[in-house]
């Protein structure tokens, strides 16, 4: 299975997104969003790197008793 | 020297003997709010009157010899993050404007109950969701950011028109603003004190804690927030000790984990060099710095934004759908990327974040560590206009990044971290370092910031912005 980086969005991808979420964008938002949306969906596909193997999610910080200070 | 001038502990021995009253104190913190908010616009609100009632209260309660403790009758601010009964709490926010609070946060109710007396509420950058709070300015430098998002706070607290006061921290929102403050900043282990009644950020990054001038003061003021809260489901249930027990116990013998990655690089050098000193100092007072390299560094800050954005889009769905011409455009931005963000990226980011916080407790389980010590912030406070820092090595990165790469493995790992002032650079600007722990082992970060403050005189130093 293809797990390759996505390309960075166009305003357009970002205006067809946005309407999936209900939210209203035109193109000066998505103009807007779309450069720090590049950034951020380049920095989430480096955690792809990552082996997870089993790993579950950590939802919040919780702590276990062997963590704690004595 | 005004009454302001006392740190905490020095102003709380002072009303216990009865040789000021909790009036004549607010009466001088308000004078100086009124001699330096002109400067640093650090408030949304100030109290006076409300304040002074409090006082005279407090005044009565101190004088028959019925002293609540070491917070009792001592001013303090708020950021307006956190509601107070009868107050709008604003984010600084024109989406909050007629947001009024009928209850109060858990943390303004502990410390009414602890006798303090909240001179007014603080700006924040916009929902705390920026590192800039550009409605204020440095007391240090007013042509520089006080840092943020609790940056009201800081500016208040450092030009002494308060004690202490209260901070949010999300991605390094107490330490960032302490640091470029001159302050101590004490995030607390995620869980440690309630987050009820205090507008979120990021459910799974958010903390709650203190920002004062000394270590004593900030230790103080955790034990008077910290405990657990039913309505905070990120709340535990554990003792809260006495921060200050142990705090002059000194540091022979700890071992301090210095990074060899992530933290020293991309630094402006001046920063590091006080930096270097401060561990030097750790180490002369008999602690053994151990270099240690960072599991996964480079993931984190990636987890933090994959945490934070989706986290605060949902937070603000409804209102980034009715109002969003009334949040500000960097605000406004970042909440419409966040809810572009697929949940399978979210998930991933929290899978990370498992194996992050899995490596960080390898570090400081038995035989290894006590504690890692590092820089806060990768320079001083930028001026309000500078977008980009560019390091030694010709590499340039956003400010909003670099101050945030610095604190975010506490948040992302929920871990416990101080930080502490280590120096001025040439131009008169304050930094820090902070000493992250294991999960609630706040008294022995306390510890370890004491003994390097017991060697330095930063806290005595004081900024005079008008």
């Amino acid at each position: 299975m293809d797990f390759a980086n996505r390309p960075s969005p166009t305003p357009d991808a970002v205006i067809r997104a946005a309407n999936a979420t209900a939210l209203a964008l035109d193109r000066t938002r998505a103009e807007a969003v779309q450069p720090w949306l590049s950034t951020i969906y380049s920095a989430l596909d480096s955690l792809k790197a990552v082996d997870l193997g089993e790993t579950p999610p950590s939802f919040a910080f919780k702590s276990r008793k062997s963590d704690r200070a004595s | 020297m005004s009454l302001y001038d006392l740190t905490m502990a020095e102003a709380a021995a002072r009303l216990k003997s009865g040789d000021i009253s909790a009036v004549e104190l607010t009466e001088s913190c308000l004078a100086r709010i009124g001699e330096t908010e002109g400067a640093l616009n650090a408030y949304v609100t100030v109290t006076g009157e409300e304040a002074l009632e409090a006082a005279a209260a407090a005044g009565k309660e101190l004088a028959a010899g019925r002293v609540r403790g070491p917070m009792h009758g001592i001013p303090v601010c708020v950021k307006d993050l956190c509601d107070m009964t009868g107050l709008a709490t604003t984010a600084s926010s024109k989406v909050r404007h007629d947001h009024m609070a009928d209850s109060d946060a858990a943390v303004v109710a502990r410390l009414k109950d602890a006798g303090a007396v909240i001179v007014g509420k603080t700006h924040t950058h916009e929902f705390a969701y920026g590192i800039s709070t550009p409605t204020t300015r440095n007391p240090w430098n007013t042509d520089c950011i006080p840092g943020g998002s609790s940056g009201g706070t800081a500016a208040s607290v450092a030009a002494r028109g308060c004690f202490a006061g209260i901070g949010t921290d999300t991605g390094g929102s107490i330490r960032i603003p302490a640091a470029l403050c001159g302050l101590v900043g004490l995030k607390p282990t995620y869980g440690r004190v309630s987050r009820a009644g205090v507008t979120s950020l990021s459910w799974s990054l958010d903390h709650v804690g203190p920002l004062a001038r000394t270590v004593e003061d900030a230790a103080n003021m955790l034990g008077v927030l910290a405990g657990y809260d039913a309505r905070d489901p990120g709340s535990v249930d554990l003792p809260v000790p006495d921060y200050t027990a142990g705090m002059n116990d000194g540091i022979a013998g700890l071992r301090l984990g210095r990074p060899t990655n992530f933290y020293f690089d991309g630094m402006d050098d001046e920063a590091r060099g006080l930096v270097e000193a401060a561990l030097a100092a750790l180490q002369a007072a008999g602690a053994e710095i151990v270099p240690v390299e960072l599991p996964l560094a480079k993931t984190y800050m990636a987890v933090e934004f994959g945490l934070c954005l989706p986290e605060a889009s949902a937070y603000h769905e409804k209102e980034l759908r009715t109002r969003a011409d009334l949040y500000g455009e960097d605000v406004r931005t970042f909440l419409e990327a966040g809810e572009l963000i697929p949940a399978t990226d979210y998930i991933r980011a929290l899978r990370v974040r498992e194996q992050i916080k899995q490596g960080w407790a390898a570090l400081m389980a038995p035989g290894g560590v006590d504690a890692i010590v590092a820089p806060t912030v990768p320079a001083a406070a930028a001026r309000v206009d500078r977008d980009m820092f560019t390091w030694p090595d010709g590499e340039e990165e956003t400010t909003t990044n670099a101050y945030v790469r610095h604190s975010c493995p506490a948040n992302v790992t929920g871990l416990p971290s101080i930080t502490v002032p280590c120096g001025f650079t040439a131009a008169g600007l304050p930094v820090g370092f902070q000493t992250i722990g294991r999960p609630y082992a706040e008294a022995d970060i306390v510890r370890i910031a004491r003994s390097y403050e017991a060697t330095v005189d930063w806290s005595a130093r004081a900024p005079d912005p008008r």
